[in-house]
């Protein structure tokens, strides 16, 4: 069951340039930032009310967010809900007929993550996020807060 | 500033109601007023805009998908002295009764941000 947003993906070019905005004018804190390798990312979550701002910064050309910079510029990337179960989403979404990204979940910044194709979502880019449980880890790559 | 929460995020498409009906049958959210669905303490609205204005450009030029975001402020009026301190550029507006501050994309990286201090 999606219960809330969980965070609304933006791409910039680089997140210490972003901060002057999204943190120092509107006054969202910075919760967390890490480097996720495998997608070639630095990102920031700043916490709105029950949900997050998650600023993505490509570091190649190559990557996925690198390669939206390139076409589309700064901006609006993706709409994440919150889950209690990544799986059953997934699941639920596979029988609907809907195209898929992530056939799997896999673990992401917010969680286990997967997220449908926007074909299937009116353009929107849809992600789902099953938050890690309280002491997990999380992804390595976490860097010291702004 | 005070920002509360995220208040909605808006996707813009051609066909406002079938975007709507697709949210609706995949995701299970509930109608929260004729053209939104309520999640958690936000919602999606759904906008078949007019060619010319804000939202019709994102349109026109992005195609189908989310346009816009607006977060909930206390108070406009503070909001908006925040961002001329800031020096960020802003546009002012009443729509049906709701005075709303879009930001300049420019200054919001890219993105059509909208403050409002009502429901």
């Amino acid at each position: 069951m999606l219960s809330r947003i969980h965070h609304i993906g933006v791409v910039v070019r680089n997140l210490e340039q972003a901060y002057g905005f999204w943190r120092d004018t509107l006054g969202l804190p910075v919760h967390k930032v890490a480097t996720v390798k495998d997608q070639d990312v630095r990102a920031a979550l700043l916490t709105v009310g029950e949900s997050e701002i998650e600023l993505l910064q490509p570091l190649s050309d190559q990557s996925g967010i690198g390669k939206f910079l390139a076409k589309r510029g700064e901006g609006l990337h993706h709409l994440c809900f919150a889950t209690d179960d990544v799986g059953a989403e997934l699941e639920g979404a596979r029988d609907k007929g809907t195209r898929l990204i992530d056939k799997q979940p896999r673990p992401g910044l917010a969680g286990m993550i997967c997220f449908l194709h926007p074909a299937s979502t009116r353009g929107v880019l849809v992600e789902y996020a099953e938050p890690y449980p309280p002491g997990h880890p999380g992804l390595p790559g976490e860097e010291p807060l702004p | 500033m005070k920002v509360s929460r995220i208040r909605n995020a808006t996707v813009v498409s051609p066909d406002a109601v079938a975007a709507q009906k697709t949210f609706t049958d995949l995701f299970s959210l509930s109608a929260a007023g004729p053209a939104a669905l309520a999640i958690g303490e936000s919602r999606i609205e759904f906008v078949t805009p007019a060619g010319g204005t804000r939202l019709g450009e994102a349109l026109a030029t992005s195609g189908e998908g989310m346009a816009e975001i607006c977060l909930r402020v206390a108070d406009l009026g503070e909001a908006a002295e925040t961002l001329r301190k800031a020096g960020v550029a802003f546009v002012e507006e009443d729509a049906d009764g709701a005075r709303g501050i879009h930001v300049d994309p420019g200054a919001a990286h890219g993105v059509r941000l909208t403050l409002r201090d009502v429901d």
